[in-house]
């Protein structure tokens, strides 16, 4: 029996071959398939070309079960740009791939745990909603922590 | 490389980041925006952040040396447990005094659970000492705050009533469990507090203790998912009840019969409850050889291994890696032994020194993951919350190890004075009120052992000695000592009286009558206890009572 592929389809419209059995390690593409069969392409309108080849290729990898773990810390380690990192955590979120987002979220809060906050606003894109009094009052209610 | 532009990062992104963070970082993170805190502070997170796993940390309590009785400070130390070569490099040089009430005598570590160490002790409601209230306070030290929760105590005060901690896993509620006993009629009575409801219930009958022990090893209780384990001693043997902090149900554990009358103390070694067996118990001649004792999933307890190191005076637990860590006595100065902590490497046969020296007290340690618990929690009714602003400089708590108890504490000019009870010989205690030092009065040999009150006559410290003990016999007699100018205790006399169950103090004039409480059994309620103030002659054995 020939193995199935699936194709899928980035925001900017490139497209991606996959072996079905390989792809249905993403929950979101296995309940596609199982759903409607997915003979034609698989549009994921939220995932940019570069994010959906690095997970095609955390997908592909052809590690034994007991050596994943390590794997898949070392594959984002090698992706250690937070922007990267993040567009992965959130293709890793979207297609429900768990030990991706996991590892990728994990490794954001490494690499910014140690950062001040405007380090993390920016690091995240998060806008400062509050007046410098206002953070200060919060600030000191944990005065030790800074 | 270029950089990405996002547009935006989805909410739920951020808090799949944010649950993996460390404690610290997030009360930082806290100030980034609006939405940011109200997450961090919302209760969902916290427990869900509690089930990402954490920095490990030991913390070990501990009295330093220069030995100056009582006044040395308890101090706390904490360590990062990690896997790594780097332990114990990773220590906290100061960390935080837990910020518990400044008043809180006695207190001591009962145990730990999801983040949160549990301390009790008691705080004296009246300024002269007359009223007290047992307390405990649940601190978390990685966000630095406390609650303190008082514990109701309905029970007659010789009856100290055993207190435990556990979180439940799955709710991330604290909860206690009160577990009093009246007398040999009465079952037991259980009480549960949840911080989540801030109220303290009894249980129903169907989920009442068995009636099976006397004596609790208060300090010797364990958490372990969402089972609690306390270890009580009958009198011959050891047995282990579990409490569910889910259903409340109680069960007994059972202990392998080697070890039941063994000298045993309980601890948790990873996720697993282990029974450390000192197999020279109470004698002085031999050294230590300790069994370990592993809980296997099926319940049933199994020899782990045996540690046998003459240098070895006492596990105090163990870290991740499954070395215990140890004191070691190193040396007796003035009757005074000292100890250093370390953690023994059995492989190598060595003992890896923490840099810890204790004075005579014990000291204890604990293990938690960091935690979150307790961000949420508001000052408001039912509960004092104490915030470590207000209590810089706090660090006399008293005595560790030994037990407290409830109503021997009295207080006679700017010195308070309280009974504190080793495990084998009574001790008194003094708090100068104005100074804050602590001190200790030196006790007659002979009451070393006995069953003491402390009491007060006119303006001396005075000790009622119970002749009889614990078992009841028909006649009580009680011997009145008083502490002199000196600091001596001389024999007063003695009360004989077949209808004197207890002697609750004395009356303020001249003659210094007792004031007694007498059981009486009526046919209707027989477990009735009235109390009668009675002015009686002291000379007069008859005791013609006027009411």
């Amino acid at each position: 029996m020939s193995k199935k592929t699936l194709t899928l389809m980035s925001k900017d419209k490139q497209l991606f071959n996959i072996e079905e059995h390989l792809a249905v390690q993403s929950v979101t593409i296995r309940n596609m398939v199982k759903e409607d069969g997915a003979s034609s392409v698989i549009p994921l309108p939220r995932v940019d070309s570069e994010t959906l080849a690095l997970v095609i290729e955390y997908l592909n990898r052809q590690q034994a079960p007991e050596e994943d773990e390590d794997y898949v810390k070392k594959f984002v380690d090698e992706r250690g740009e937070i922007p990267t990192l993040l567009e992965l955590a959130q293709a890793a979120l979207d297609l429900d791939i768990k030990k991706l987002m996991d590892a990728a979220c994990m490794k954001v809060a490494d690499l910014i745990k140690d950062f001040t906050l405007e380090e993390v606003r920016e690091a995240l894109r998060i806008e400062n909603d509050r007046t410098p009094e206002e953070e200060k009052a919060i600030r000191d209610e944990f005065q030790w922590a800074f | 490389m270029k950089m990405k532009m996002l547009p935006w990062l989805e909410f739920d992104i951020q808090v799949e980041i944010l649950k993996r963070l460390p404690v610290k970082s997030l009360i930082q993170f806290r100030s980034v925006c609006k939405a940011w805190k109200s997450l961090i502070d919302s209760s969902p997170f916290i427990a869900d952040h509690n089930n990402v796993s954490q920095d490990h940390h030991l913390m070990i309590r501990y009295r330093p040396p220069c030995w100056q009785l009582g006044s040395e400070e308890v101090k706390y130390v904490c360590f990062v447990d990690d896997d790594d070569d780097s332990f114990p490099q990773n220590k906290f040089a100061t960390p935080p005094v837990p910020p518990i009430p400044p008043s809180l005598y006695g207190s001591c570590i009962i145990d730990t659970s999801c983040g949160l160490v549990c301390l009790e002790g008691y705080v004296p409601v009246q300024p002269d000492g007359s009223s007290k209230t047992r307390m405990v306070v649940l601190w978390n030290p990685s966000i630095r705050k406390s609650i303190a929760i008082v514990v109701p105590n309905d029970a007659p005060s010789e009856f100290h009533p055993f207190v435990g901690f556990g979180v439940c896993p799955e709710t991330k509620d604290p909860k206690l469990l009160k577990i009093s006993y009246k007398d040999d009629q009465d079952p037991y009575q259980v009480m549960v507090f949840t911080l989540s409801s801030r109220e303290w219930r009894c249980l129903s009958s169907s989920n009442q203790f068995p009636h099976m022990s006397l004596i609790f090893m208060t300090y010797s209780q364990t958490v372990i998912g969402r089972f609690f384990y306390g270890l009580v001693f009958d009198g011959e043997s050891y047995l282990i009840w579990s409490f569910d902090l889910s259903t409340y149900e109680f069960r007994k554990v059972p202990v392998p019969d080697s070890v039941r009358q063994s000298y045993l103390s309980m601890s948790k070694l990873r996720e697993s409850l282990v029974l450390i067996d000192d197999k020279k118990g109470y004698s002085s001649t031999d050294m230590h050889v300790f069994d370990v004792w592993m809980m296997m999933e099926d319940g049933a307890f199994t020899k782990q291994f045996t540690i046998t190191k003459a240098s070895i005076e006492r596990i105090l637990g163990f870290r991740k890696t499954g070395e215990p860590v140890v004191e070691i006595e190193i040396e007796i100065v003035d009757d005074v032994t000292t100890a250093l902590i370390g953690v023994y490497e059995p492989f190598l046969d060595h003992i890896k020194d923490l840099g810890i020296c204790r004075s005579a007290t014990f000291s204890v340690m604990c293990s938690y993951n960091e935690s979150l618990l307790l961000l949420d929690h508001d000052d408001d009714d039912g509960c004092i919350e104490i915030n470590l602003s207000q209590l810089n400089g706090i660090g006399n708590i008293g005595f560790e190890m030994i037990i407290p108890l409830v109503s021997y504490q009295t207080v006679i000019g700017r010195f308070l004075y309280r009974f504190v009870f080793d495990g084998e010989f009574y001790l008194i205690s003094s708090f100068d009120l104005s100074t804050e030092e602590f001190g200790e009065v030196p006790l007659p040999d002979s009451l070393r052992r006995s069953y003491l009150f402390i009491s007060k006559l006119r303006e001396s410290l005075v000790l009622i000695e119970d002749d009889n003990g614990y078992p009841t016999t028909y006649i009580q007699v009680f011997n009145v000592w008083m502490m002199m100018q000196d600091g001596a205790f001389t024999k007063l006399f003695t009360i004989k009286n077949a209808s004197v169950g207890r002697i609750l103090g004395f009356k303020k004039t001249k003659t210094g009558e007792p004031v007694v409480e007498i059981e009486i059994l009526d046919d209707v309620n027989r477990d009735s206890t009235t109390i009668f103030c009675l002015r009686t002659l002291l000379r007069s054995h008859q005791g013609s009572w006027d009411l």
